[in-house]
């Protein structure tokens, strides 16, 4: 059994108990857990993605799909370990000092961590310091930074300075986004990157990681 | 003609004899600016009503404008890290399907808070909880909408018992470029609450004014079969182009200036902004009016330019 368009198929459509079904199938079969990682779940997720950016997913169905999948991610993650198969990349994300947010900062999490990576949340009002001590105790590839308010932008700045004064600056991509937040912006502050959404944060991680 | 009786009339498609203009400062800008901004108050009493000159405490906050955490009447458990805006709710009492069963809305009356209906809904069961709820739609959704919502009626009745000449209610609906949930299912669900809410209103002769954060255009013609009579939409999320061609003439628009963009503008920005909302919405007979609100990162001399181009416009003719 080579065809996963079924797999996918629960994912997107959010049957949880299917997904971890032939999830478990697949393992029987002999696929191994990063062949149906690969070729079942993340391609479902972009798949939710691009539904999400085109309007015809909303909140409530990305959020089903994305238990979907954590259902056959909870079967193959012991398995990926255990062959020492990494994330695609580790991202910190959080929102900045001051601001409680967090719909659109979790959604970015989720969307990241079904597509491959490894996500620690940071959680809302986390100071530059934080950021970068979380970032780096974890060994963090991607810093992202998540702002709805005005009033709060200047703390992303101040968390990138933070990451330079502490000499941390080029082992990190930072990458932002929130309403207010605009590409010129993460331009004019020095980020490496802005997220419109959720979906377009995962183009935007991978390609900050070369992915 | 009175400012109150100038509102009506606007409201009304009544031919006000100006645009009814207002701003709201929040308590933390109050604390920022405190003696230049009374000094901006009592330039403007257009815009800010009377005013007297040492009547506010720059630095009291009150309810969830204040740091620290706090329960409410609905066993929600509210953090505010920025003292002078509002807080966050970090608890929520039902954060299992189950609890709806049991749950009951307070007893006491609790009053109808921004947040009164859909918002209460998340803060209640947990933002993604919620979300899952609209994706699997069991009957607990509607359970848990039907008990808030009858809190809700029950407090509006309270409220009319004084004969109110308008009710002012806020939730927001949107968030910046979408709706959290597909139009239909805001139809299946939420409508028929806003319907039956603005319903007993109407009947008692309230009109009725919805405050919303984010993008709603999909809903506005909803919200109007409800009967709404005043709408307060952002402008930033919607577009003017987009509320002039599904609100303009239909609805009273409070409209919210796009206060995402007060703290970067110049004072020219700004009254183009503002010359441009009058230019698309406003109509001889009424149906617009102008707010704005200041965050403390908006510059002083904007707010200035934001009041001063507010009482420029608000005789557009
Ligand atoms: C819900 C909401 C709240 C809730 C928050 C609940 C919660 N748990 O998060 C509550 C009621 C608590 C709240 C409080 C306040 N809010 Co508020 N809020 C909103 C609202 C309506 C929706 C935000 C939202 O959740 N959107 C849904 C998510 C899915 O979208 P998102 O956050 O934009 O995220 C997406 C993208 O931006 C992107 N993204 C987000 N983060 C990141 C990060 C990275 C790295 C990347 C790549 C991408 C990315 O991907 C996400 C998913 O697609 C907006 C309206 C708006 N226009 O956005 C106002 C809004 C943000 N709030 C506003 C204000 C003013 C406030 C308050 C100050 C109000 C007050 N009276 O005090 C307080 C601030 C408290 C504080 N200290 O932070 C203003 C901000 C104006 C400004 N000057 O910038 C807005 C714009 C409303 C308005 N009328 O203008 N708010």
């Amino acid at each position: 059994m080579d065809d996963y368009s079924e797999l996918q198929k629960c994912v997107i459509t959010g049957k949880k108990l299917e997904v971890a079904e032939t999830t478990s199938q697949f393992l029987d079969s002999g696929k191994t857990a990063k062949e149906i990682l690969d070729g079942g779940l993340i391609p479902a997720m972009a798949i939710v993605g691009q539904k999400f950016e085109a309007g015809e997913f909303f909140i409530p169905e990305m959020l089903l799909a994305a238990r979907a999948l954590n259902a056959g991610l909870d079967i193959l993650k012991p398995l990926l370990e255990e062959s020492d198969v990494k994330p695609l990349a580790k991202v910190v994300i959080g929102t900045v000092k001051g601001d409680i947010h967090d719909i659109g900062k979790n959604l970015v999490g989720i969307m990241l961590r079904g597509s491959g990576f490894e996500v620690i949340d940071a959680g809302v009002d986390v100071s530059p310091a934080k950021f970068v001590e979380l970032a780096n105790e974890s060994g963090a590839d991607v810093v992202g930074l998540s702002a709805l308010l005005t009033t709060t932008m200047p703390a992303m700045k101040d968390t990138i300075d933070e990451f330079e004064s502490m000499g941390l600056r080029s082992k990190v991509k930072i990458m932002i986004g929130g309403a207010p937040v605009t590409e010129d912006y993460a331009k004019t502050i020095g980020a490496d990157g802005f997220g419109r959404n959720a979906a377009n944060a995962v183009g935007l991680a991978k390609s900050l990681v070369g992915g | 003609m009175t400012i109150e009786e100038n509102y009506y009339r606007a409201i009304e498609f009544n031919y006000p004899k100006w645009i009814p203009v207002s701003a709201s400062i929040m308590p933390a800008t109050w604390s920022k600016y405190r003696e230049a901004m009374e000094e901006v108050v009592l330039e403007y009493p257009f815009i800010f009503g009377d005013f007297e000159k040492g009547s506010r405490d720059f630095d009291e906050f009150e309810g969830t404008y204040q740091e620290g955490v706090q329960t409410d009447a609905w066993g929600c458990v509210w953090k505010n890290v920025a003292p002078g805006l509002d807080g966050v709710v970090v608890g929520n009492p039902l954060p299992n399907r189950e609890d709806v069963h049991s749950f009951e809305p307070p007893k006491e009356h609790a009053g109808l808070p921004h947040g009164f209906m859909f918002m209460r809904l998340y803060y209640l069961r947990g933002f993604e909880e919620l979300m899952i709820d609209f994706a699997e739609e069991p009957p607990e959704l509607q359970i848990l909408i039907d008990k808030v919502l009858s809190y809700n009626l029950q407090e509006i009745e309270v409220f009319l018992e004084t004969k109110p000449r308008i009710i002012i209610l806020g939730d927001d609906l949107g968030n910046q470029d979408w709706l959290p949930i597909h139009p239909d299912k805001w139809n299946k669900y939420l409508k028929p609450c806003y319907a039956r809410m603005f319903a007993k209103c109407r009947q008692a002769g309230t009109l009725v004014y919805l405050h919303s954060d984010g993008h709603i255009l999909e809903i506005i013609d909803s919200l109007i079969d409800c009967g709404l009579d005043v709408l307060n939409p952002q402008v930033g999320a919607n577009g003017l182009d987009n509320l002039a061609r599904v609100a303009k003439g239909k609805v009273a628009i409070n409209l919210d200036l796009d206060r995402q963009n007060f703290p970067f503008w110049t004072p020219e920005q700004i009254d183009a902004h503002i010359h441009e909302a009058v230019e698309k919405l406003s109509l001889p007979e009424g149906g617009l009016l102008l707010f704005a609100e200041f965050e403390p990162d908006v510059p002083l001399a904007n707010i200035k330019a934001i009041c001063e181009s507010l009482e420029k416009y608000r005789n557009y003719a």
